[in-house]
């Protein structure tokens, strides 16, 4: 019974051809559009996290305790060796690179500012951060401990060009002072205020020897090789790492803004969701209750030839699951050449900024895997459910009424 | 005792090296007791402070405020790479962090590296005689310096030009040029006085190249050399009973 | 004319089941697209709302220059005057008034001599005036212990010791809790050391480490004692209420302190990064309400196609009677319009239901956002003639479309044709 059923209500989808096509090919596209809308969004929050994250300050950091709230640099990370050899052998671990930041002044001949001194180890940092890439004049460390590198606002308000002298003097660790020479040898442009105006970049060596800090680090950053990773493996970082006088973080506690702007985009997600199924929904509902009380004649015919009531609703139900079927057929197509087409082509807002960081680059839409189906199978659900209001309808007809009031 | 005066009679220009020392010579001394005046004009406002200052070796210092009168009793102490101030106000002394120091000393054009003076020109910078500096008249009577700082000498600017009385060997401006030949300050020195048995320059400006930045100017009204000073001069204590030991 | 409205109204209630379906997706439409469109501009405006209002208000006061260059000497004059330019315009809810100076701050050592404070930091000291930051920001919801700052001596004598608040992270470098005394040495603007004591009133915590690492916070009163500033101010952050008002408060503004020579910028421009950073959701959410729009047409496209490709007989029937095939297309345009316009009416009334209460309810997120100190719970629909007239114009405009080209076909077609389709 249930084969002829199944071959029957698939022959009566096909027969009114005109009206399948119309029907499944909107709803294909309302979960076309929800696809992309998902992905859409995926890509948004990708580009925030990343733009946050991969610029400058890493998935995750490690410091030694009490470092990031006060900023003492008599606070290193405790055994540093044996934290990065940890690190090295980490799977979740894509990357990191450990700096040291201190306060200090920087002097040019023209004028003189407190800014952050911060030393990067230059055979590592190229593998976490982009200042390698936002380099606009100039160019990276070569390991020449001498180099400087400074953002384009520090360089403009302390008028200093490539090749300029640049004098930095910090309070070392062991009590007393230096100053040593600099060359500025690149100017880099990150968009972001704290690091284009406020800080200065030199090789790791400089650093240590300035500071006295041979061999330490006040922060390690951490990329993990998974983006999305860092929420999922937030507590094991912790207890791996943030051990023995160090304290481990990932990014949504560092920058809660930006957490909190990413958690606002999913709950936007969701809501958009759900009013897409509810349009979807209402057009499916048409549907299908058009195409019962066109055919109530049919109905009539086969109810008074003696079929029952369960086989009708039985029949509507499988026409509206063929419905979803070819619906989410043609809506997963769709999508996924849409989406394909913008996550290499890229949908670009044109030049703007993102919490200090240039959004020139474009936003690639990208599939959830562990989210993406559910979207067709909730379309096939909900369009095969929308068949049980009309099915129960058509199973229930009065034979005579239904003959009669079609003619 | 200071010789090279000596010298320069039997010889008719110093040796840069010679000269370079010299300079270094004129205002350094194991330990030093001195008034004095400073002015310093800014853009906003002018002020002018009297003080006595006691040195001893090259990183200990303890200045006085005398006037005026709502800043009288003021101190500050630095040994080393330490700054304490004391100020009656508040009847409190505190720690200036490290990462202050490096800015100007008192609101003047000063910094805190020029009061400890660590650099010194013989050792810090190479000299040449210039035949006329680099800008305006050779003057006759004057020698002229053209000082470039030590590949390790950690400053901003690329070249000192000093004017040099021939005769009293005394420094009368040095001009301070970055790479890029702009002038960044010029200090001037005049009122020549017998103090503590040296006859030097009494009266220091410090101007930096922006004329709008304002000046500095120091005035010592009286100094004595290596007189011994008591090293109870340099303790919290004494910031605190208002420089009474 | 008359006659083909009301035909086309008549024949939507004989076929009453198909046009109420029809009548049911295109409100459904609506409904739908009208709450997204309200919802979206809610939480957005509610963002920036909460954003701004949690310190630097829509429109901010400056002297000219301020914002590029923030010097101590840099003041606006006549506090007095400003207040009561500002109290002019209505439309203002709150200001407070701020004074930043930077400054050391220190605190004893445990154990140390008395007289002696060796735990030192740099600091940006920021004058604020209890009552009106707290009826502008609501500040002391960012008290973590201790109390908020109340009037003291020092706000009228120069060497009575004041009141101050410390942010978290300088509290913790400086090793104070409340009742600590601390030690306060600046410069005031006429070059003069300004000094004085503390008593550490309270703790405050904003969210924002770096800022509550080198922020701490006397009375304006005192601030301007201290720094020689007498009634001059830097700062003055304007709270509006609501978005919308920011504009039409900032010409007000700029009209009622015309005489006087003040930098009036809104937070547009003075948060400029965070400006920028909603763009970017803007955007997105703007392509997403467009697709929400395209959906609802979707539907429309779907019912009213099927209404009208299902009538061919009927339509052969009028033709073979002698309708020309301009009355025809007429006819079913008019009855789409009428059916649109019945949808946008009943959805217009539902939608507005929907949008009340999603204006006063919210939506209530399961976990608390906490964005720049304040917290949000809430994500409310903000009611406006877009969540209107964005959905009508579609549903109208698809539905018209939609039914004018088969209409034409279907007036086109030779009645015998369809006809035959028994």
């Amino acid at each position: 019974m249930l084969r002829r059923m199944i071959v029957i209500s698939w022959r009566a989808i096909l027969k009114n051809r005109r009206r399948t096509v119309i029907t499944s090919t909107a709803i294909g596209i309302g979960l076309a559009s929800l696809l992309f809308t998902d992905a859409l969004f995926a890509g948004l929050i990708n580009f925030m996290v990343n733009t946050a994250t991969e610029t400058w300050m890493g998935h995750a950091q490690i410091h030694g305790d009490g470092f990031r709230e006060t900023g003492r640099i008599a606070l290193t990370i405790n055994d540093p060796a044996g934290v990065m050899d940890k690190l090295e052998g980490d799977t979740l671990v894509r990357g990191f690179t450990g700096r040291l930041i201190a306060p200090a002044t920087l002097e040019s001949s023209m004028e003189l500012r407190p800014i952050t001194l911060t030393g990067v180890d230059h055979t590592t940092d190229p593998d976490v951060t982009s200042l390698s890439a936002s380099i606009a004049e100039g160019g990276y460390f070569t390991g020449d401990s001498t180099e400087l590198i400074i953002g384009e606002k520090l360089a403009e308000d302390m008028e200093l060009q490539l090749g300029d002298i640049a004098v930095l003097t910090a309070a070392a660790a062991d009590g007393g002072f230096s100053s040593s020479l600099f060359i500025v040898a690149g100017i880099c442009s990150f968009n972001s205020e704290k690091l284009d105006r406020y800080s200065a970049f030199v090789n790791i060596e400089a650093a240590e020897d300035m500071l006295a800090l041979d061999g330490e680090y006040h922060e390690i950053a951490v990329l993990f090789a998974d983006p999305q990773a860092a929420e999922a493996h937030g507590e094991r970082f912790r207890r791996m790492y943030g051990v023995e006088g160090n304290t481990a973080e990932i990014w949504p506690v560092l920058q809660p803004q930006i957490h909190s702007m990413v958690q606002m985009v999913d709950v936007s997600v969701t809501v958009m969701a759900a009013i897409l199924f509810g349009l979807v929904l209402f057009g499916i509902v048409n549907s299908l209750f058009m195409s019962v009380y066109e055919r109530m004649y049919e109905f009539g015919v086969m109810k008074a030839l003696g079929t029952r009531t369960a086989v009708i609703s039985g029949l509507i139900l499988l026409e509206a699951f063929w419905l979803g079927l070819t619906a989410i057929v043609i809506g997963s197509v769709i999508g996924w050449a849409v989406v394909s087409y913008f996550g290499a082509a890229g949908l670009s807002f044109g030049e703007m900024e993102f919490t200090g960081l240039a959004l020139n680059r474009p936003i690639y839409p990208v599939f959830e895997a562990g989210r993406i189906w559910i979207y067709p199978l909730i379309t096939l659900v909900f369009t095969t459910l929308a068949g049980v209001y009309p099915g129960v309808h058509a199973g229930r007809l009065n034979p005579s009424e239904a003959i009669r009031r079609s003619l | 005792m200071n010789l090279f005066p000596l010298v320069i009679l039997l010889v008719s220009q110093p040796s840069v090296d010679d000269l370079l020392q010299h300079l270094d010579e004129l205002y350094r001394s194991e330990d030093s007791h001195s008034m004095m005046t400073m002015e310093v004009v800014t853009q906003h406002w002018e002020r002018t402070l009297e003080m006595e200052a006691w040195s001893s070796g090259e990183d200990k210092t303890f200045i006085l405020v005398h006037s005026p009168a709502r800043e009288a009793g003021s101190a500050t102490l630095r040994i080393g790479t330490e700054m304490w101030n004391y100020s009656p106000a508040t009847n409190s002394t505190v720690r200036i962090p490290p990462s202050m120091m490096t800015g100007s000393w008192m609101g003047s054009h000063l910094t805190n590296n020029d009061i400890v003076k660590e650099i010194t020109y013989s050792e810090d910078y190479t000299g040449e005689y210039l035949d006329t500096p680099s800008s305006g008249e050779a003057e006759d009577g004057m020698l002229y310096l053209a000082l470039y700082p030590e590949p390790s000498t950690a400053v901003v600017w690329s070249r000192i030009e000093c004017a040099v009385n021939r005769e009293t060997l005394l420094p009368q401006w040095e001009r301070y040029y970055d790479a890029r030949d702009r002038l960044i300050k010029t200090i001037t020195f005049s009122e020549v006085r017998e103090m503590g048995g040296r006859t030097i320059p009494s009266v220091m400006r410090i101007q930096p190249g922006d004329e709008e930045e304002g000046s500095t100017t120091v005035t010592w009204e009286e100094a004595i050399f290596d007189a011994g000073v008591s090293e109870d001069v340099f303790s919290l204590a004494n910031l605190q009973s208002g420089g009474g030991m | 004319m008359g006659g083909t409205v009301k035909l086309a109204w008549r024949n939507i209630f004989r076929q009453r089941r198909r046009s109420a379906l029809t009548v049911l997706s295109m409100t459904g439409g609506f409904v739908l697209s009208s709450i997204a469109i309200g919802w979206m501009n809610g939480s957005y405006d509610n963002m920036i709302l909460f954003f701004t209002n949690s310190r630097t208000g829509q429109i901010q006061l400056h002297a000219p220059g301020y914002s590029d260059d923030p010097s101590i000497y840099l003041y606006m004059d006549d506090l007095a005057g400003i207040a009561r330019e500002l109290n002019s315009v209505p439309s203002i809810e709150n200001w407070t008034p701020r004074v930043y100076a930077g400054a050391l701050l220190a605190s004893r050592d445990q154990g140390g001599e008395p007289g002696v404070f060796s735990n030192s930091a740099g600091v940006m000291v920021t004058g604020i005036d209890p009552e009106l930051e707290e009826m502008a920001t609501g500040f002391s919801s960012t008290l973590v212990s201790g109390e908020m700052l109340g009037t003291t001596a020092a706000d009228s004598m120069l060497f009575a010791p004041g009141s101050i608040l410390l942010g978290q992270e300088l509290a913790l470098l400086l090793d104070a809790s409340p009742g600590d005394s601390l030690v306060l040495m600046s410069q005031a603007v006429d070059g003069a050391s300004a000094g004085r004591r503390y008593e550490v009133s309270g703790i405050v915590s904003t969210g924002n480490t770096e800022l509550d690492r080198s922020t701490a916070y006397i009375t304006l009163a005192d601030a301007q004692l201290l720094f020689g500033l007498g009634d001059a101010v830097h700062e003055i952050a304007v709270m509006t209420g609501s978005l919308d008002l920011v504009e039409g408060t900032l010409e007000d503004l700029r009209t009622a302190t015309s005489r006087r020579d003040v930098s009036l910028e809104p937070w547009q421009v003075f948060a400029r990064e965070f400006y920028n950073g909603m763009k970017a959701d803007e955007t997105s959410l703007r392509i997403t309400i467009g697709i929400i729009l395209a959906m609802a047409g979707l539907g429309v496209l779907n019912t009213i196609l099927m209404m009208v490709l299902e009538r061919r007989r009927e339509f052969g029937v009028m033709k073979a009677l002698g309708a020309g095939p301009g009355r025809i297309v007429t006819l079913i345009v008019t009855e789409a319009v009428q059916l649109a316009l019945v949808s946008i009416a009943a959805g217009g009334i539902l939608a507005t239901l929907g949008l009340l209460y999603l204006s006063r309810h919210g939506m209530v997120l399961e976990q608390p956002l906490d964005y720049g100190g304040f917290t949000f719970s809430e994500m409310v629909a903000a009611i406006s003639p877009e969540c209107y007239w964005l959905p009508a114009v579609c549903i109208l405009f698809t539905a018209v479309l939609v039914s004018l080209l088969p209409a034409v076909r279907a007036s086109r077609t030779d009645p015998a044709r369809s006809l035959r389709t028994v």
